[in-house]
């Protein structure tokens, strides 16, 4: 398996002295949907982060396709964002712009201020985000207004959006967090057919257990900024998952609904 | 689940039998003696000072309106004239407040903390909130030692103060947009100026249209004003003022009624405009 992603020893102190991530050394491979689990401020989204260095780090190396991120220049840093899909919590769509023009800032770093301001996309590009809309449904909504749509079709339009940039890796953060159960079902299926069709390594931070065990290939399990867990699904135990959330198995509420 | 018990109390009452039900603090007791002190002061001035009230007559409004209103006894050259004079004041006010903008809108990206670092901000912030403090027409008189009583006065001043006011509104109106956006567009590898072209700008455009408008209405009253402050011809201000000089009612009432239907569109405009910006 080709190594996209290396992680060593990463650590990440926030000015106000809080340690977000200690220690933490991670490995994505191709064709993988790694998921990262773990409480809320455990720095499942600092991790994400520093990988497109839209936070530093503070200590240790990250390479990324063959590129050192922690060191990379302007022009190298904008390649490796370049070639990393995101797809957030709250969309982050401009719901002002039309879905098309959404899936389309995934091409911005391809294009001149001048091309961007003008609109003057190539159609090559327009041809691609008008596939990747098709694919995931949404190609008769192309030309309508984002705040039109509902939760479920906004986060597929991000995930439109982080595709058409023809990555090398998928950042997902809480991509289900907002969305209803079905919602929630479409989303993680698109991502898994996506990682298995393409090939894309696909690293997601989520807050379900269950749907981590039942669509990763990998769960990484992380406490106070540390992994303490790094395995396949079914090594994922009740007391490591005790281990992970500090509470025993039966205080956990997503459990409790659904009878495992 | 506990279930709620009923209690039954001693509660503290005041002296007319009523439940206490706050504590008290000290902004309740400032409410209180601000009040009494505008109660006393008004009544220390009615009783004190020596106006002429029986200068309050219904006679005199009435005569007012009448010969304000006497519209006939103007030429229809001099309603043109004072039409003109009009369109040219309009003019004078949105062509400062168009200018302003303009020059504004750089400083107000560089004002916003979610586009610019913060100590960028602060300076252009600080200085504009000064600039801002003065009033126009204040800014408009001090320009008057390098421009003489010109139009220029009138524009250069309309417009450092419109500068002001917009790299204020700008860059509040830049803040709010979800920084959220912008890190995905910085995620993407998208630069700065695509990030302003493409997130910030199309989810700012109805409010910077509507900050415009309400600018345009500001400075139309500044406008009429400058006119006689500074002497700038061609402005209806300065034909208002000649005509009250000269005791010229109906012109003077035409003219002002003139001011009046403009003010009126503006508020009808920028309602209109801020309505849109909801959805």
């Amino acid at each position: 398996m080709t190594q996209v992603l290396q992680m060593d020893s990463v650590y990440k102190v926030y000015d106000n002295k809080i340690k977000a991530l200690e220690n933490v050394s991670v490995e994505v491979h191709v064709g993988e949907l790694v998921s990262i689990i773990g409480p809320s401020g455990a720095g499942k989204s600092t991790l994400l982060r520093t990988i497109n260095r839209m936070i530093d780090v503070t200590e240790g190396n990250i390479i990324f396709n063959g590129v050192d991120v922690v060191k990379a220049n302007k022009k190298e840093l904008k390649t490796i964002r370049k070639n990393i899909g995101m797809v957030f919590q709250h969309y982050n769509l401009v719901y002002r712009s039309s879905v098309l023009e959404n899936v389309l800032h995934g091409r911005l770093a391809n294009y001149t201020w001048y091309q961007s301001l003008f609109k003057q996309y190539r159609k090559e590009d327009i041809d691609s985000a008008m596939s990747i809309l098709k694919m995931l449904g949404l190609e008769s909504r192309a030309y309508d207004r984002c705040s039109k749509l509902s939760g479920g079709q906004k986060q597929r339009v991000g995930i439109a959006r982080a595709l058409v940039q023809n990555p090398k890796m998928i950042l997902c953060d809480e991509p289900i967090a907002s969305l209803d159960p079905q919602s929630s079902k479409v989303i993680m299926e698109y991502l898994k057919d996506i990682v298995q069709t393409t090939k894309i390594p696909c690293l997601v931070n989520l807050h379900q257990v269950d749907v981590a065990i039942h669509y990763s290939d990998r769960i990484i399990g992380m406490h106070q900024g540390e992994i303490v867990f790094n395995g396949k699904p079914s090594e994922l135990t009740d007391e490591v998952i005790e281990k992970i959330y500090g509470v025993k198995m039966e205080e956990l509420i997503s459990q409790e609904n659904h009878s495992r | 689940m506990s279930e709620i018990q009923l209690v039954n109390n001693e509660y503290r009452t005041s002296k007319s039998k009523r439940y206490k039900l706050k504590n008290k603090d000290f902004s309740d007791k400032l409410i209180k003696i601000i009040l009494c002190l505008f109660c006393i002061s008004l009544v220390v001035f009615l009783s004190t000072t020596t106006y002429k009230w029986d200068q309050f007559r219904p006679e005199i409004i009435m005569n007012m309106a009448v010969s304000f209103l006497r519209f006939d006894a103007l030429k229809f050259s001099e309603m043109t004239y004072i039409a003109s004079l009009l369109i040219n004041t309009v003019f004078l006010g949105v062509l400062s407040t168009i200018l302003a903008a303009v020059i504004a809108f750089p400083f107000g990206l560089l004002a916003a903390t979610n586009l610019s670092s913060l100590r960028v901000s602060n300076c252009i912030k600080a200085v504009a909130s000064f600039v801002r403090a003065v009033p126009t027409i204040i800014w408009v008189l001090i320009f008057i030692s390098s421009y003489g009583l010109s139009a220029t006065t009138a524009v250069v001043g309309m417009i450092f103060h419109g500068w002001a006011f917009f790299v204020k509104s700008y860059s509040e109106s830049f803040e709010e947009v979800d920084a959220g956006i912008i890190e995905a567009l910085k995620a993407s590898g998208a630069s700065w100026f695509q990030v302003i072209t493409e997130a910030v700008l199309p989810t700012c455009a109805t409010r910077i249209i509507a900050w415009l408008a309400m600018r345009s209405e500001i400075n139309f009253a500044v406008a009429v004003v400058v006119g006689p402050a500074i002497g700038v011809a061609g402005t209806i201000g300065s034909v208002i003022n000649a005509y009250s000089r000269s005791g010229f009612y109906p012109g003077l009432g035409f003219s002002i009624l003139c001011v009046f239907i403009v003010a009126f569109l503006f508020e009808l405009l920028i309602n209109r405009l801020r309505t849109n910006t909801i959805d």
